[in-house]
């Protein structure tokens, strides 16, 4: 999995969503947001230093 | 809304929406060129939280708005303020100094979390006012639309440069993914 993945799914779907093609615009906005999860899983495996 | 008269209520909330996000992004993009402060992966994540927000308005003002375009804002939304969430309390202790610059005496990623929480209120009263054709042509609109465009091709550039095809540093100092393609081409040729 590459870090600039939901940027690039993004723009793919800023493109369709030009050309009014919205339920593919919005299908790839929800695959950017799903692999913007899976990094962000990635990313906060660290434990914080705070009790809540 | 034809080309030449002025958009609805709900028209002009979706533009002022939409710039709002643009200016987010442009001034993490000033901070990151002009004091060289490169983003962390959490704060890269934090981008992508504003951009996804973005393409929803960016749906409603190219090809009309929707309740269910609104949902996914705030769905989105929620996610940003994770992230930021997240990263404020990474840095919540007291003799920590937090990562990154201030703007007004607050870090970025606090800035984020009151930002995403912002567009979640905004677009809920965006739902509350009655949908009067948000979809334009109008040459305001294109030009929020191209400018959300090219931060969006300007971020995917940057993340390219700073981490490269792969997972970025922790604490990214250098564009590492150009000095990554630079040793592929003289290896290569």
């Amino acid at each position: 999995m590459y870090m600039y993945l939901p940027f690039a799914i993004a723009l793919l779907s800023a493109l369709l969503i030009w050309y009014e093609k919205k339920r593919l615009g919005i299908a790839l906005a929800v695959i950017s947001a799903v692999v913007t999860v899976a990094w962000f899983l990635h990313h906060a495996a660290d434990k914080l230093n705070i009790s809540l | 809304m034809s080309q030449f008269t002025l958009p609805s209520l709900s028209g002009l909330g979706n533009l002022l929406i939409l710039f709002i996000i643009n200016l987010v992004l442009t001034l993490a993009f000033l901070d990151q060129f002009y004091n060289h402060d490169l983003p962390c992966p959490l704060c890269i994540l934090q981008r992508v939280g504003f951009t996804l927000i973005g393409l929803m308005y960016l749906l409603n003002i190219r090809a009309g708005a929707q309740p269910a375009h609104y949902g996914f804002a705030v769905l989105f939304a929620v996610l940003g303020l994770s992230v930021s969430l997240r990263q404020v309390l990474l840095h919540v202790a007291p003799d920590d100094l937090g990562y990154g610059d201030t703007f007004f005496h607050l870090h970025f990623y606090t800035w984020a979390f009151v930002g995403f929480l912002g567009l979640m209120m905004s677009t809920a009263i965006l739902l509350i006012i009655p949908e009067r054709g948000t979809r334009s042509r109008h040459w305001l609109a294109q030009l929020m639309c191209l400018w959300f465009m090219l931060l969006l091709v300007g971020n995917l550039l940057s993340t390219l440069a700073i981490c490269g095809i792969g997972a970025c540093a922790d604490n990214p100092l250098h564009y590492d993914g150009i000095r990554q393609l630079r040793q592929w081409l003289s290896n290569s040729f």
